[in-house]
């Protein structure tokens, strides 16, 4: 049976919680989707399939993360799950806020096609947080898109 | 069919004097609210209008048009909210801004900053934006940022 990690014990050594860049990718994109197929989360992280399983793995072990019965994983119903998740919610806010600031910031200065690349992928790492979180920013961007074709098709 | 409402209405009059009030110009845009499928129709027929392939057609089906929320159609001087998305006062703001404004390229940020400017609303501008632009009034005056906005030609060239 897999110990429940102690918050107060191991509090200074969350670098072997929050784990590798792999482990951390994962952790977002489940806190962005709530749930995913391995497959899933390796097209969205840009991993292959055997390094998504490795670090599900891991994460299980540390009773992170839970497989669901329909094969898709989350977050587990642990405290510490729910702490880091909590945390990873500010954090991925940064992120994202970033993203979209670095895309907006040159959208009238890069090649149309970068452009769509860099928002697609925005799109399809953290859809549900965009719409909830970054609505009047994504219909800026969105509307831009849309502008673009009136003005310059 | 896109709707009005009394409580739009009164939006929409708080919201033009508002931008009357700062931009000394007054949008005549039609402002109407409509669900979320119809802002789907409505903008891929605006798409239509470019011969797009049909792939670039299902990108923005499925990556682009899920996020609008409302928009200022220059082919017929409306703006469409999306019910209970849209219909709110900092998009319905911004969009009466882009109906009247002239400047292009560039011509989000100074619209954020204007929209900032009447909503004081930190949600509708990066930090980062608002700190540049706050220079930019500082150095330029509020009057030269709305002048820039509503005169043809880069919208950050001052």
């Amino acid at each position: 049976m897999t110990e429940t990690p102690s918050i107060d014990s191991d509090i200074h050594n969350l670098d072997r919680y929050l784990g590798s860049p792999s482990s951390q990718k994962v952790l977002q994109l489940l806190t962005c989707w709530e749930t995913l197929s391995v497959k899933e989360i390796a097209l969205k992280a840009a991993l292959s399939e055997s390094q998504v399983h490795v670090t599900l793995n891991r994460l299980e072990k540390l009773d992170l993360v839970v497989k669901q019965a329909w094969g898709k994983y989350s977050f587990s119903n642990s405290k510490f799950a729910s702490l880091l998740k909590t945390a990873y919610s500010a954090i991925l806010e940064q992120i994202i806020g970033n993203e979209i600031y670095q895309l907006t910031k040159q959208m009238d200065n890069i090649p149309r096609e970068t452009l769509e690349a860099q928002y697609s992928k925005i799109v399809d790492q953290w859809g549900p947080l965009l719409s909830a979180k970054f609505s009047f920013q994504m219909n800026e961007l969105a509307g831009f898109f849309v502008e673009f074709e009136q003005y310059f098709t | 069919m896109p709707w009005t409402s009394n409580t739009l209405e009164t939006l929409v009059s708080q919201a033009l004097a508002a931008v009357t009030q700062i931009l000394q110009v007054q949008p005549n845009a039609i402002v109407l609210v409509c669900t979320k499928q119809e802002m789907t129709q409505k903008v891929i027929a605006e798409l239509a209008t470019y011969q797009l392939s049909q792939a670039r057609l299902e990108w923005y089906k499925q990556s682009v048009i899920p996020f609008i929320i409302g928009k200022y159609f220059l082919q017929n001087n409306e703006i469409w909210l999306v019910d209970g998305k849209g219909d709110k006062w900092e998009v319905l703001i911004h969009e009466l801004l882009h109906s009247v404004q002239k400047c292009r390229p560039n011509r989000e940020r100074i619209t954020d900053y204007l929209t900032f400017k009447l909503t004081q609303d930190p949600t509708t501008i990066d930090p980062r934006i608002l700190t540049e632009w706050n220079q930019l009034e500082q150095d330029y005056g509020l009057k030269a940022i709305i002048a820039r906005f509503l005169r043809q030609g880069d919208c950050e060239e001052f």
